[in-house]
């Protein structure tokens, strides 16, 4: 089997993620942060030693700061329900995932906010921080924005961005479901206030897991209410990161599987992967544009190993399933960005995309360039 | 013997405050506090030797820790 899905969640993943999960579950798994005993806080080290990992990963001194989620879905979810003030303007880009964009219409929706979306030019920098400038209100106190597309490569001047939210006091929350463990990000040289990201994608983790990574001295609102292991007698959450934002037991087998994941992604260097990633994306587009009827989208932006086509009077599903048939694993559809297909202009059925990861080699594209060919 | 004990809140500030004293080679031990350190209800903090009682608050002080002391 050929895996060309690793922009909705990497396969396979190191050995190394899996032995851990395992001799979490057999040898360690208490209840982090519940009790003293030996498993309990074996686990709850465990978690430590990943929230640690995160924080160095991304720039930060504070692992207290990260806030370990289900996925980048409800980390957004969070941190924007969490911060946002009522009457608040905020932008996002033309490029988001529904887990920024349905979050931001429905408090629109609800009369708390407004919103407006800025345009992405085709990653032209200039002309994104120009169209971000003209929509700035003095009501605006939040921008969202996605580092880099699910869909095709277009990635964002989040440092940019990042600099101009700062000039203007704007809170910055950054989605990197696509970019984390393929770019370097560091928070603060970035100005970014909350850094979204999955554990499962390119940091290699399990399912299950994701974070948010907040900036030091952020307020924020409860997101859930529950158990956090302490200050049992009140009423309300912790006042401190990451208790106020963790209700309930964490999924230490996860977070301790997540943990070697990053330690795979640090060894090999993010820089290391986008690179063997981006070449194979270059020849996947070299030989797919010799197909008859094929339209590639953003076929310029190859970086992060995303791309996205259609073939002329073919249905992007029916493409995919004969795939699928022949081996190959890719995914159809408008990839829960309606607004990114929207922006290329993909059509009314959205696209074929194929996402290159690290265990991918040479022959998986030469294959699907083969097979694609025969089913045409 | 007096047992010096440094109550800090969750088990991941008392993570962040055993880190700190570790590089700083003082040694602890991560206990869950009884009741009467802990009047909000469940609480983490460090138990170390009181012979590094000065130490000890000079390196958490500085590291931001807000913390209460104990000496039982």
């Amino acid at each position: 089997m050929i895996y060309l899905d690793n922009a909705a969640t990497t396969f396979p993943k190191p050995k190394c993620v899996a032995a851990e999960m395992k001799r979490c579950i057999q040898k360690y798994c208490g209840n982090p942060g519940r009790s003293s005993h030996t498993l309990s806080l074996a686990a709850a080290m465990k978690i430590y030693e990943c929230r640690c990992e995160i924080a160095s990963m991304f720039g930060s001194n504070s692992p207290e700061n990260v806030v370990f989620t289900y996925n980048t879905t409800y980390a957004l979810n969070m941190a924007i329900k969490s911060l946002i003030k009522p009457g608040a303007h905020v932008l996002i880009s033309d490029l988001e995932h529904n887990s920024v964009f349905r979050p931001v219409h429905k408090l629109t929706k609800a009369e708390r906010i407004s919103y407006d979306i800025f345009p992405t030019h085709n990653g032209n920098k200039e002309k994104i921080l120009a169209g971000i400038t003209s929509l700035i209100k003095k009501e605006t106190s939040m921008l969202v924005c996605t580092h880099a597309s699910n869909i095709c490569g277009i990635v964002l001047p989040i440092e940019e961005i990042g600099a101009l939210c700062r000039a203007n006091n704007i809170t910055f929350i950054v989605d990197a479901a696509q970019s984390a463990g393929l770019y370097d990000i560091d928070i603060k040289k970035m100005n970014i206030d909350v850094l979204c990201a999955p554990g499962h994608k390119a940091l290699y983790g399990p399912q299950g897991v994701g974070f948010l990574l907040a900036a030091d001295n952020l307020r924020f609102d409860s997101f859930i209410e529950g158990g956090s292991g302490m200050n049992s007698l009140d009423r309300e959450m912790p006042d401190y990161l990451p208790e106020r934002m963790e209700g309930g037991t964490l999924s230490t087998p996860c977070i301790a599987g997540l943990c070697e994941g990053i330690k795979t992604v640090k060894n090999l260097g993010p820089d290391m992967i986008r690179q063997k990633e981006a070449a194979l994306a270059k020849k996947a587009a070299e030989m797919l544009q010799n197909i008859k009827g094929l339209t590639l989208y953003a076929p310029d932006h190859l970086d992060t190993g995303t791309l996205s086509f259609n073939i002329k009077e073919k249905k992007g599903g029916d493409i995919a399933s004969r795939l699928n048939t022949a081996g190959i694993c890719v995914r159809s559809g408008f990839h829960c960005s309606p607004l990114a297909h929207a922006t290329l202009n993909t059509g009314d059925d959205g696209a074929v995309r194929l996402s290159i990861g690290w265990f991918n080699k040479e022959r998986d594209i030469e294959k699907l360039y083969k097979t694609l060919k025969d089913i045409i | 013997m007096s047992r010096c004990i440094a109550g800090l809140g969750s088990v991941t500030q008392a993570m962040k405050a055993q880190t700190v004293l570790t590089h700083e080679e003082v040694p602890s031990k991560i206990i869950k506090l009884d009741s009467s350190m802990s009047k909000r209800g469940c609480a983490y903090g460090l138990e170390y030797s009181c012979l590094y009682r000065k130490k000890v608050n000079v390196i958490l002080d500085s590291a931001e820790l807000k913390f209460e002391e104990f000496v039982l």
